[in-house]
């Protein structure tokens, strides 16, 4: 009995996320699918999502990396509340997160900005990396809180300095978090929707992303839409297999 | 070349460390004590004042994402050295403390041992002005033990700055280290020369570790009162004073003693520790000594823990020194 009240919901979430995968691969246009995901309009979007996916990665390692460090080293007072906001994005609706970008950076907004954000790719940029921080803030964070100081003081005693130390000792330490955060924020940015339609809109060419594109095709062309689906599925696969062992075990 | 002057005051909790440490340059100081005396937290103090300074840990710490040729050559590269130059100046350092063969392992590939003699190697390399050892033999085996302390003895003798040596085993202090500092409590309580601390100990930890015998009491015209009975010694200190007989110069017996030595107590075997063909017998009675016997004497006077037996010491084998 009590290994059918176990058994049973188990199989159902397992079926839950693997039946519709499966589905995916049903109903795939093999047959069409070098000709659909060869066609102009989709490597328009594929490339457009993954530079704007990589530059999304960039900011987050430039920015969250920093943000990281003050979160695990510093003892400034009111970090927990810091850290909370940060992380917000991981369970906020992204199309919250594209109201509040808008009210920020669009025009008359909080942050008066010298060039135009919204509707821009950079702007697809910018939503993407408010919804991808969090994830790289958080392994990093952990990362640093796991790494054994007393490896930065011995090669102080050996005459590193700060940027030495970083460089030479905390950077290839903290290599594994810092792979498998950046790993997750680039396929959270990747996959990026909600925030991304919200402030950037879905204009072909500069804003509109592999996920908007199959959203947008979904209602004109159904295979053309799971074609566009397996290449992001696809990307996904590889970065499960890249977090393989760190995650999958 | 550099020397080292540290007076450092922490109060952590109940605990109070207030202590002075100078070291000249060219000067090995030993820095000893009992567990939790603050020798750590001295030499963490000495770190946090003094960056750059080359330090062993007790745990080594060695990089792990390095092998060892680049956990050596780490300092070498951090002083401007250029890669390749590093690596063979690395490899020389590994050499001299007998590990080059295990140059391109990762710590982890390293026995305790090996990593211990990498460490070494580590903080010698950059020839730094101050040098903290902190029991560079912890983790070396018995087996080991004499081969890594003559490599880092010639490495010492070349070393033109300041060395602080923490250790447990007085071996160690006697091969490597000039002068002695004990601390107990936080505090300093004897600093001197590696001879004079061992014969002239100034606390029960320190004369144990010396292997003596220590007593402490008042020195009149008769010898040294020590509370429960006076001490016969050829001596012309007065007032309070310590009083040291090394191990060897007690003789026992199980019968009253015929010799002609003036300092002759009572008591019982308390404990019998053998050291190859002889053995340290201590006893207790109304004084608390340790002798040092043969074995064969330990055999042919039948001595066992509970025995009774009688402590003879000459007065001339009785150190007294001012306390």
């Amino acid at each position: 009995m009590r290994r059918l009240a176990v058994g049973v919901p188990a199989a159902a979430a397992a079926a839950l996320v693997t039946v519709p995968l499966v589905g995916l691969l049903a109903r795939a246009p093999w047959r069409a699918l070098p000709d659909i995901v060869t066609r102009p309009a989709v490597l328009e979007a594929l490339w457009l999502s993954l530079g704007c996916s990589l530059a999304a990665l960039v900011v987050c390692l430039a920015l969250g990396v920093p943000l990281a460090w003050v979160l695990a080293r510093s003892r400034l007072p009111g970090l927990a509340v810091v850290r909370a906001v940060v992380l917000l994005p991981m369970v906020l609706p992204p199309v919250v997160g594209g109201v509040a970008l808008l009210f920020a950076f669009g025009r008359g907004g909080v942050v008066p900005l010298p060039f135009t954000l919204p509707f821009t790719t950079a702007g697809a940029v910018t939503a993407e990396a408010f919804v991808a921080l969090p994830f790289l803030v958080l392994a990093v964070e952990a990362g640093l809180r796991q790494l054994d100081r007393r490896y930065e003081d011995a090669a102080a005693a050996l005459g590193a300095g700060p940027w030495a130390r970083f460089r030479h000792v905390t950077l290839p330490l903290l290599g594994p978090s810092l792979a498998a955060g950046a790993a997750v924020c680039w396929a959270r940015a990747l996959g990026e929707f909600g925030a991304t339609i919200t402030f950037a809109g879905s204009l072909p060419g500069r804003t509109r992303t592999l996920p908007l594109a199959v959203y947008t095709t979904l209602q004109t062309d159904r295979d053309g839409a799971i074609a566009l689906s397996l290449v992001l599925l696809a990307l996904s696969v590889v970065v499960m297999a890249g977090l393989r062992g760190r995650w999958t075990r | 070349m550099d020397s080292l002057d540290v007076h450092v005051v922490r109060q952590l909790g109940a605990f109070a460390l207030d202590a002075r440490l100078t070291v000249a340059a060219g000067e090995v100081v030993a820095l000893v004590g009992p567990n939790g005396s603050g020798k750590s937290t001295l030499l963490q103090a000495v770190v946090e004042d003094n960056p750059g300074v080359g330090l062993v840990f007790q745990d080594r710490l060695l990089f792990p994402h390095l092998n060892a040729v680049d956990n050596v050559a780490f300092g070498l590269r951090r002083q401007g050295m250029r890669a390749g130059a590093a690596r063979a100046e690395a490899r020389r350092w590994l050499e001299r403390f007998g590990v080059a063969d295990y140059a391109e392992r990762t710590p982890d590939a390293l026995s305790g041992g090996q990593a211990q003699r990498v460490a070494l190697a580590r903080a010698l390399a950059p020839r730094p002005g101050v040098l903290l050892l902190d029991e560079p033999f912890a983790a070396v085996d018995l087996h080991g033990r004499a081969e890594v302390r003559r490599a880092l003895r010639a490495a010492l003798a070349e070393h033109a700055g300041a060395c602080v040596l923490v250790t447990h085993q007085p071996i160690d202090v006697l091969a490597l280290a000039g002068r002695v500092v004990v601390l107990e409590e936080g505090r300093v309580v004897q600093d001197g020369s590696v001879e004079e601390v061992r014969s002239r100990p100034r606390t029960p930890w320190v004369a144990e570790m010396a292997g003596v015998n220590l007593l402490e009491g008042t020195a009149g015209p008769d010898g040294i009162d020590i509370g429960p009975a006076v001490v016969s010694a050829s001596s012309f200190v007065r007032g309070p004073a310590f009083a040291v007989i090394h191990p060897n110069s007690v003789t026992l017996s199980t019968r009253p003693p015929q010799s002609s030595a003036r300092n002759v107590w009572t008591g019982r075997v308390a404990e019998i520790d053998p050291e190859g063909d002889r053995a340290r017998v201590r006893v207790t009675g109304a004084v608390d000594l340790v002798a040092e016997v043969t074995a064969a004497a330990v055999r042919d006077l039948g001595l066992s823990p509970g025995v009774e037996v009688w402590a003879a010491v000459k007065a001339t084998e009785v150190e007294v020194y001012p306390a």
